[in-house]
């Protein structure tokens, strides 16, 4: 028997298998213009990695924004439960987590049983969230997503990006970049500007160590260097696990206790 | 009603609220008639107003406590500023759009000086669009012993400027004997109001919040004395009913913060389709503005007085500066109501709530130990998706997944 826990974001679709000795099996594919056929292709796609049949899927839960067209599921389960259980999962020291997707940012605070206490999500303002790295990238700085963290890395200096609006701020990297500012600084002071946008409110919540990133955003290893700055504190990526799949292996954690308790959810 | 009637235990409040919605529904016509045969209509927005003084001038008053509507909110940028609260956007909206019936019946408004958006509301009722406005002006302190006297007397002496302005509009000066009348139906409608809200006991009312509120809210509108006559057939009507089984494992809320006007739906609806209750709410179109009378002592009693003292303490309105006393009260409504969760609604660019926030927050979080959730909104739909995950992972908090 398997259990599959499955994360539709804003911009990618993540699967997550388990069995019962907690091997884990995965699958990303993007969102596309349909999270509730990118949901199911994503499912099944991560349970043929798992080499298993769909017919051993004991129990699904359903995560992330587009969680309430997954039909396919038993229970849907909010991202801020399943990050955390993800997290603490991976590391049971984690108290803060900070989760930075495509289209929104959240921080979470967790007791030391790995409960949720509270947690913030900021949707309303773009500039601390992956599509803003990605646009910034792409259309601004001509560089690969994949190479930001590499990039900064390189920096000798890290300029100012003021504006709090996505739009304005990347006028002002034309700009900077027109005065010969090189993108390497550029790119830095582009993850400052996210980590600090995505402090203000992880600070409100208070910020206890471990603490841990997670979402696509945490792989760019500039803006975890960028947070560290920002907050003064360590903050930790999971070691054995890709960061975008936590809230994936939280839903499929969440489903496992439900399957063994005989959770009858929402079929 | 004759004979104990057989009641739908599992639906026990099936029909109750059947005759109000007629009533209400005829309401407009019958506002449109006694205009007709003379009689003035008074708008008004804050509860800090005594519309007994409305009532005792032979006026009908009415609370323009309306919201939720995107289009009148939009509508008032024309004047008010983009990051106005969109209920005073609204307020001005409504003379743009001229799509509230009730607004468009209205021949005066009083306005409260409450905060700077009421404020300018007010202006732009009076020099754009030329309607009569009577000023009520409020003192903001009034949590110190020090500055109590004097903010009644302030208070007292507005209220008499507005009785004299409201008999001269009405065409005959405001009576004491009016006002005593007026004091005792208004009274009579709040012990109602409390008596159905908090049947049997407030920890297992029969009425759900969403119709105990419904009903209060028709009382911003109806006809007081035809407003009475249905609170007493509601309160005969339920006495003996059983409130339902408390087993549904619902988390229990409080809503509290902003107004939250007639029509402004989108926070209750979302809190009950993910699976959580409100319990009691705590803002200035609820419960609150009737939990106390307006007591005045003997036929000698200063009715002036006694308006003053019972409207300028019974609002939990931010503008005022009786912060500890707000969240002493809040504390309590929790004890009462046995809240597990408090649902803190700020209407965005409603400052004064916003400002307040992070001192609520600690004081519930660290005090008493209970969770709290902010939802900041406006009266567009684009942010129901993030406040359903909101609101969901605050439910999963507290119960567990
Ligand atoms: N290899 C990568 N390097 C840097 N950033 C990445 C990488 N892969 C994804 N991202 C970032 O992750 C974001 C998507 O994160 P994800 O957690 O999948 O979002 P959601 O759950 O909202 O769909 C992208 O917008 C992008 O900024």
């Amino acid at each position: 028997m398997i259990v599959v826990g499955v994360d539709i974001g804003s911009t990618t679709a993540k699967a997550v298998v388990l069995n019962e000795s907690a091997t884990i099996w995965s699958a990303i594919i993007p969102s596309g213009n349909s999270p509730p056929s990118a949901g199911k292709e994503v499912f099944a796609l991560a349970v043929k990695n798992s080499q298993h049949t769909m017919e051993e899927v004991s129990y699904v839960i359903a995560t992330g924004y587009g969680r309430v067209s997954a039909e396919f599921a038993n229970k849907t389960v909010t991202e801020i439960s399943c990050h955390g259980r993800g997290a603490n999962y991976l590391n049971p020291a984690t108290r803060t987590i900070i989760d930075i997707g495509g289209q929104d940012s959240k921080a979470i605070s967790l007791d030391e049983h790995g409960k949720v206490i509270d947690f913030m999500i900021n949707d309303k303002c773009a500039s601390g969230t992956g599509r803003f790295l990605e646009t910034a990238a792409e259309l601004v700085l001509r560089v690969k997503l994949q190479d930001l963290g590499t990039l900064s890395a390189k920096a000798t200096d890290t300029p100012n990006i003021s504006s709090a609006c996505t739009v304005f701020a990347q006028t002002e990297m034309v700009s900077l970049l027109a005065t010969g500012v090189p993108v390497e600084n550029l790119v830095a002071g582009l993850h400052r500007a996210v980590a600090a946008r995505v402090s203000s409110m992880v600070k409100r919540i208070g910020i206890k160590p471990t603490v841990m990133m997670t979402g696509g955003v945490a792989k760019n290893s500039g803006v975890i260097a960028a947070f560290r700055k920002e907050l003064n504190i360590d903050v930790v990526v999971p070691t054995n696990m890709d960061p975008q799949l936590v809230g994936a292996l939280g839903a499929a954690l969440i489903a496992q206790e439900m399957a063994k308790n005989g959770g009858t959810g929402r079929v | 009603m004759a004979g104990p009637a057989v009641f739908d235990t599992a639906n026990p409040t099936a029909g109750l609220l059947d005759h109000l919605d007629e009533r209400l529904a005829k309401e407009l016509a019958l506002i449109a008639e006694a205009k007709q045969k003379g009689q003035k209509v008074i708008g008004y927005f804050c509860p800090y107003l005594p519309e007994e003084l409305i009532l005792a001038g032979g006026m009908l008053p009415v609370r323009l406590a309306f919201g939720g509507e995107l289009e009148s909110s939009v509508a008032g940028e024309e004047y008010l500023k983009a990051y106005s609260c969109p209920v005073s956007r609204s307020c001005v909206g409504y003379q743009v759009t001229g799509t509230n019936e009730y607004y468009n019946l209205v021949d005066a408004f009083c306005v409260t000086q409450t905060c700077e958006n009421i404020k300018h509301v007010q202006e732009y009722l009076e020099k754009r669009f030329t309607k009569p406005v009577f000023r009520l002006g409020l003192p903001r302190t009034c949590d110190s012993t020090r500055s109590r006297p004097q903010s009644i007397e302030y208070f007292k002496g507005e209220l008499q400027s507005l009785r004299a302005k409201l008999g001269e509009f009405g065409g005959r000066p405001i009576r004491d004997l009016d006002i005593r009348r007026a004091i005792t139906l208004c009274n009579n409608i709040r012990e109602k109001l409390r008596f159905i809200y908090e049947y049997p006991d407030q920890r297992h009312t029969l009425l759900d919040w969403y119709d105990s509120f419904k009903i209060t809210q028709a009382g911003f509108l109806m006809n007081r004395k035809d407003y009475l006559k249905e609170l007493e057939l509601i309160e005969r009507s339920i006495i003996g009913r059983k409130p339902p089984v408390e087993a549904d494992g619902k988390v229990r809320m409080l809503l509290m913060g902003s107004m939250l006007g007639i029509g402004d739906h989108k926070i209750p609806d979302l809190i009950k389709e993910t699976g959580g209750k409100i319990v009691t709410d705590n803002t200035c179109t609820g419960i609150s503005n009737s939990r106390k009378n307006v007591t005045v002592f003997g036929i000698i009693g200063d009715t002036m007085e006694a308006l003053a003292e019972r409207y300028l303490y019974n609002v939990p309105c931010p503008c005022m500066t009786d912060l500890d006393r707000r969240l002493k009260r809040t504390s309590m409504i929790i004890q009462d109501y046995a809240v597990e969760g408090v649902i803190y609604y700020n209407l965005k660019y409603c400052d004064n709530w916003r400002t307040e926030y992070p001192i609520f927050k600690d004081y519930l979080q660290k005090e008493l130990k209970m969770p709290i959730l902010l939802i900041e909104s406006d009266y567009s739909p684009s942010d129901v998706g993030t406040i359903r995950t909101k609101i969901e992972a605050f439910i999963e908090m507290i119960r567990g997944i």
